[in-house]
């Protein structure tokens, strides 16, 4: 058996793990990156939206990696009503594929040593601490110690499970995904990000039209399976969508997964070990969107390893730093934005429609968020019902 | 071999359908979904048939049948 000594191991070649293990080389640290897949990056399970704020810090804009740069969000409402709205920072859909093997190579640049093709059987445990992993790499057993483990191993983290960690997501608070890449459509707007909206369409989600050129789109949807009556799966909604809006479309991939929903987990740490990404439930609540976030985070989990490695000391007491962090950067919002998703989720129809309407007569680019709320509020009082247990919590 | 204390159902998948997408693997509560390269496994003996798995699946592909109606080899 191969034995391997490192300062972090990484486990999960995704856009955390991957900034987790540049940010710990830049660091200073001796880093391992190791994805269970033959080829980081592939499968891709994602819509491929990508906001460009803040992501110069860890790999370049390149053309290999962008599809599509996007101008404006249109929302479309059960009646087929729509509104556009435009994008408050500059972003584009992405190759997954070529992005995420960039990023993870950003890793190895900064002196990360990156493995595919591994696959961890289980934690190593000793007093407590997770000191490590078991692991089956490129076909050989292999025994990693490592001072702190990050697992960014996705929605179905084994990781945190295996470490002993609460994190099984409610139902409710999970979302079940399908999607198309479509070949061979006339898009109207290729530069154009969709969102449609409706119990219909996507009860307790929502669907999406994401170009990736101007023949070519991520096509795809979300439900919430206890806002579903019918017994339908997510890709038998898929293809009734499909078949409305794009009846003569080639598939030319299909994708599927699940995404938690709920707001971050309570407890994202433990001794030597943090969890990062989907893992930690650290998507935004309402989309279902995580790349920026899981980057964010790992950045911070790599961070906080770095300084507790340099202390000596990486209890789960000194680690609570990053939660602390996530917390204050991102975690309250995705926190409300779970509670938003909770009360847009009872929608019915007709107040999507309603919504739609009045957003439509709106100078929405001139205005602030809050604005929008006022606007949204004056119209409709009723809406304060719904939004009672948002605002003042515990209702 | 199933656990004749306990299962009247077992869950079952359909391999022509799933997509091994893992969306199973973290609603399940004692982790039973077992997510190989290329194929899902139940493991029956862990399954505590709460069906929570079932609707998630994004392909239908998870379904139950009586228990009865099943013949396992413990491999």
């Amino acid at each position: 058996m191969l034995r391997e000594e490192y300062d972090l191991l990484v486990v999960g070649g995704g856009p955390g793990g991957s900034t987790a293990a540049l940010v710990g080389a830049r660091e200073g640290l001796k880093v391992l990156l190791v994805d269970k897949r033959q080829e980081i990056g592939t499968p891709v399970r994602c819509a491929e939206a990508l906001g460009f704020e803040q992501l110069e810090p860890y790999i370049a804009v390149d053309d290999r990696w962008i599809a599509a740069w996007i101008d404006a969000f249109r929302i479309v409402g059960p009646s087929g009503k729509s509104v556009r709205v435009p994008p408050t920072s500059p972003t584009a859909v992405v190759e997954r594929k070529i992005f995420d093997r960039e990023l993870a190579n950003e890793a190895a640049r900064a002196g990360a040593t990156v493995r595919a093709m591994t696959r961890v059987t289980d934690v190593i445990r000793q007093d407590g601490y997770v000191v490590g992993a078991k692991m089956i790499s490129l076909g050989r057993e292999m025994e990693v110690r490592a001072k702190i483990t990050i697992a960014a191993d996705g929605a179905e983290s084994q990781i945190g499970r295996w470490a002993g960690m609460k994190t099984t997501p409610r139902l409710e608070e999970y979302y079940s995904a399908a999607q198309y890449l479509l070949g061979g459509i006339r898009l109207e707007d290729p530069r154009e990000c969709q969102y449609h909206v409706g119990n219909e369409v996507a009860p307790g989600g929502y669907a999406w039209v994401f170009p990736k050129g101007p023949d070519k789109a991520n096509v795809g949807l979300v439900i919430t399976l206890t806002h579903e009556k019918h017994g339908r799966s997510a890709q038998e909604y898929l293809n009734a969508f499909v078949e409305r809006l794009y009846p003569e479309a080639s598939i030319l991939t299909m994708n599927l997964g699940g995404i938690p929903v709920g707001g971050t987990l309570k407890d994202i740490v433990g001794d030597g070990i943090m969890l990062v990404g989907d893992a930690a439930h650290q998507a935004e609540p309402v989309t279902g969107g995580g790349i920026n976030l899981a980057m964010f985070a790992g950045d911070m989990a790599a961070k906080v390893a770095a300084t507790a490695i340099r202390s000596g000391d990486w209890s789960r007491k000194k680690l609570e730093a990053y939660p602390a962090a996530w917390n204050k950067e991102h975690g309250r919002a995705v926190g409300a934005m779970a509670k938003a998703r909770q009360i847009v989720l009872k929608f019915e129809d007709k107040r999507y429609d309603k919504l739609v309407d009045l957003a439509a007569d709106l100078p929405l680019d001139k205005m602030s968020a809050t604005d929008i709320i006022l606007a949204v509020l004056r119209h409709d009082p009723s809406l304060l019902l719904y939004a009672r247990g948002f605002i003042i919590p515990g209702i | 071999m199933t656990n004749p204390s306990r299962s009247h159902i077992l869950i079952m998948v359909n391999r022509d359908r799933c997509g091994i997408c893992g969306c199973c693997v973290p609603v399940c509560p004692p982790d039973a979904m077992v997510l190989h390269d290329a194929h899902l496994d139940i493991d029956h003996d862990t399954c505590t048939e709460c069906l929570k798995c079932i609707p998630v699946c994004p392909t239908n592909a998870l379904y139950q049948v009586p228990a009865d109606s099943v013949l396992l080899r413990r491999t």
